[in-house]
């Protein structure tokens, strides 16, 4: 057995601890804490629904026209969080800069839509129930989006400082995890407050 | 002061004999400023002691009031007082002292330099830190509504609006949670990409795994609880009600997001305990877990189950078996959660939930594995082993209570504080206390004393026995624990508790057993910074590889900046038994 186990000696082995990839890892486990808390939102929201003659509250007008456009611009969203990871991984700078404009204006609107809905929405925070859930996944939205914006601009600046190549790939991935929270976070809220409710 | 530390590189290994010495800096500095996963978990330490000590103080005060009517400690402070105390145990003491431990040990158990975002553990200490802070102020400046996030139902926001009491707790919960995220998620990462060469996911010490699975239900929960916090603060704040509004269902969001004895985490505090539990066990046999007995099969069928998996030489291999009860205790909490409300029974009556009896079963596959270990390994006593045990004691005691509970059919508050006290509460804390005796020479540079750890033994036992039954004592008698239970009436223009006149004995005893407690905090906090004052002066004691099995050992008392002038090889989940058996080899050969 100990032959069997017999190592050489400690001095020979000393090829250290290696990075595998904890930006991309990290990034993804706090990208799933951030989507925890709107899936704890939206456990929130379908037990007090459940208690709930009439859902949502008379008087609410949901802004279908905003929330749908959001949903549009995060779709793409998604897919241009895929083509600068694409981008900088094939070493085509022009194409990854080219992407992340297109991310940066899609973040912007989605922020815009987002903050214009809640000028619109006509009732407040204490007005009721709905009301109550409807801006705890608004701001967790607003929050989600404004970190999106942070990553991109951030993707940009390394882009514009040739920070980012094929052989470092891994902050192209991060960034775009960032982005993916974002959209996937807007894409859950639309479908709690928008195509599930009644 | 110095503003930048240099980070140790990925990758360099300190070949210099300097690298076995820390730089002298100042301890300000040391503290405030670095990136260090020893220090900042030091930090975590630290902080978890004496919160244990002021919180255990203000149980003490509290409880000296319940032993006979008509005493006066801290009069009508005691409502504010019993949410700090209750929340406190959780959120300031066991949460940070896990925290701690694991920033210190997790990256020398996996052979690496540092944890994978080390300014942001740094970043997650001040903020728990802050974040107490303002939880202990806002209990302490205006009385919050209710007892706080112990109580099993909403806490109403007062006639007259928030006040500045309940905002400041309010953000601290917010803080506290957001750190115990970040913590997490780093510690998890650490765990997932900062292994060293050969150390496979199997082959890691079942600390770092369960490090690793409660890291996973905190990132998993801890989301809820931030999203109920915040609900909690547009409610108060804005008069809304998602939690309090005619005809929902309040009570459910409540205890299934914000209520913290309802929560997995209360769970998930002991598993790193039982983590600690297994390495405990395996330094003192001085093996790897033992591999269970092989089922009575034909030895042709026995043949070909041997060698099912490469790298796996049984099919019932004590470690793998000891991973799987670790994620399944893990598993088996989150269903808990998942199930209806009946939480508060669920401390009380094993068998309430289908999720909180299967809990039990994991514990009791590790009791038998580390029993087996033992056994066979002519193990030596430790003080830490003792540890082990009287947490056992303190969770066996638990469920005869809880069995006894469902017979007679008692539902009162005062038992079911009593079996938080027993297995949320003491059964965790006694595993601290034997994690830190355990991995004293690499945390604070020397081994703790053995007649002060055994002084915390005797003490912390028997407080969390005489704390925990005495408060059953009082519930079996129909005595409640929450104030709600209590008539207040006035005397001599003051406020005064008043109880039903049952179970008065349950509570004098109770009191014995916060006194006792509060001593054990006490001599383990002096025991340490004597050890650690001691540790400044004299130089790192050299590894010593039959200390342990697991690769902390394979460093010095306490470990340099970069934690290891070399890594020895891993290729089985025991490295340095691995290595001794290589060394007497060689030996042999030589002679």
């Amino acid at each position: 057995m100990a032959s069997m186990l017999a190592l050489p000696p400690a001095a020979q082995v000393i090829e250290r601890t290696r990075q595998r990839n904890a930006l991309i890892v990290g990034t993804a486990l706090y990208g799933l804490a951030a989507l925890m808390v709107v899936v704890g939102l939206i456990g929130a929201y379908l037990t007090v629904r459940a208690g709930q003659v009439a859902w949502p509250p008379e008087g609410v007008k949901k802004q279908n026209y905003l929330g749908s456009m959001n949903v549009v611009a995060a779709l793409l969203l998604l897919i241009t969080a895929e083509w600068i990871v694409w981008a900088v991984r094939s070493d085509e700078r022009r194409q990854a800069a080219q992407a992340t404009g297109l991310a940066l204006l899609l973040e912007a609107s989605m922020l815009n839509a987002t903050i214009t809905a809640i000028d619109r929405a006509g009732f407040g925070a204490g007005s009721h129930a709905y009301g109550t859930l409807f801006y705890s996944f608004f701001v967790v939205s607003v929050a989600a989006i404004l970190a999106g914006l942070g990553a991109v601009v951030l993707m940009g600046a390394k882009l514009i400082g040739r920070q980012v190549s094929a052989a470092e790939s891994q902050l192209a991935r991060a960034v775009s995890i960032v982005v993916h929270v974002s959209a996937i976070t807007w894409l859950m809220t639309w479908c709690t407050l928008y195509a599930a409710s009644r | 002061m110095t503003m930048t530390e240099a980070r140790p590189t990925e990758g360099a290994t300190p070949t210099s004999p300097d690298a076995l010495s820390t730089p002298p800096r100042p301890v300000g500095d040391a503290v405030l400023d670095s990136a260090d996963h020893k220090r900042v978990g030091l930090t975590f330490l630290c902080f978890g002691l004496i919160a244990f000590v002021v919180v255990r103080a203000v149980g003490a005060a509290l409880g000296g009031e319940l032993t006979q009517a008509g005493i006066q400690i801290v009069g009508d402070d005691s409502r504010r007082l019993y949410s700090l105390y209750e929340s406190g145990l959780v959120l300031l003491v066991l949460g940070p002292l896990w925290t701690g431990i694991a920033t210190y040990v997790l990256p020398l158990q996996l052979g690496a330099s540092r944890l994978a975002f080390p300014r942001l553990q740094s970043f997650a200490l001040w903020t728990t830190v802050g974040g107490a802070g303002l939880f202990v102020a806002g209990h302490l400046i205006d009385p919050p509504p209710g007892v706080g996030l112990s109580d099993p139902t909403p806490l109403q926001a007062p006639i007259g609006g928030v006040n500045d009491g309940t905002n400041l707790i309010l953000v601290g919960v917010l803080l506290l949670a957001g750190a115990s995220i970040i913590a997490a998620g780093n510690l998890l990462t650490t765990a997932l990409t900062l292994r060293t060469d050969g150390m496979t996911l199997s082959r890691m010490p079942l600390f770092a795994w369960s490090v690793m699975a409660s890291a996973a239900g905190v990132l998993l929960a801890s989301p809820v609880f931030l999203a109920g916090a915040f609900l909690l603060y547009l409610d108060l704040h804005f008069g809304g009600s998602a939690l309090f509004g005619p005809g929902n269902d309040a009570d459910l969001v409540w205890q299934k997001s914000l209520w913290l004895y309802g929560r997995p985490e209360i769970f998930l505090l002991a598993l790193p305990g039982l983590g600690a539990a297994c390495d405990i066990v395996v330094t003192a046999a001085r093996r790897t877990i033992a591999d269970p007995p092989m089922p009575p099969i034909p030895a042709g069928a026995r043949r070909r189950l041997r060698h099912p998996v490469p790298g796996v030489t049984t099919p019932l291999k004590g470690h793998i078996l000891a991973i799987g009860a670790i994620g399944a205790f893990v598993g088996f909490s989150l269903l808990a959660w998942t199930q209806d409300r009946l939480s508060l029974n669920a401390l009380t009556l094993p068998t309430a939930t289908v999720g909180t009896a299967l809990v039990v079963l994991p514990v009791g596959l590790l009791v038998l594995l580390w029993l087996g270990t033992l056994g066979q390994a002519r193990a030596k006593p430790t003080l830490a082993l003792a540890f082990v045990v009287a947490a056992l004691l303190v969770w066996g005691a638990a469920a005869v209570n809880a069995a006894v509970a469902g017979i007679v059919g008692v539902r009162g508050h005062a038992l079911a504080s009593g079996q938080v006290e027993l297995v949320a509460i003491g059964g965790p804390t006694l595993l601290v206390f034997g994690a830190l005796h355990h991995w004293s020479p690499k945390l604070f540079g020397a081994r703790l004393s053995a007649v002060a750890g055994g002084l915390v033994l005797l003490s912390g036992l028997a407080g969390t026995l005489a704390l925990g039954i005495g408060q059953s004592l009082a519930g079996y008698a129909g005595s409640g624990a929450h104030l709600k239970d209590f008539r207040v009436s006035t005397v001599d223009g003051g406020i005064v508790l008043a109880r039903a006149n049952r179970g008065q004995g349950g509570f004098v005893l109770a009191q014995v057993g916060h006194v006792l407690l509060l001593f054990a905090g006490i001599v383990l906090i002096l025991d340490i910074a004597r050890v650690l004052a001691a540790s400044r002066r004299a130089e790192p004691a050299a590894a010593d590889l039959t200390d342990g099995v697991t690769l902390e050992w394979a460093t010095t008392s306490p470990p340099p900046p970069a934690n290891f002038v070399e890594v020895p090889e891993v290729r089985t989940e025991a490295p340095l038994a691995d290595l001794a058996a290589y060394n007497t080899d060689a030996a042999k050969e030589t002679k």
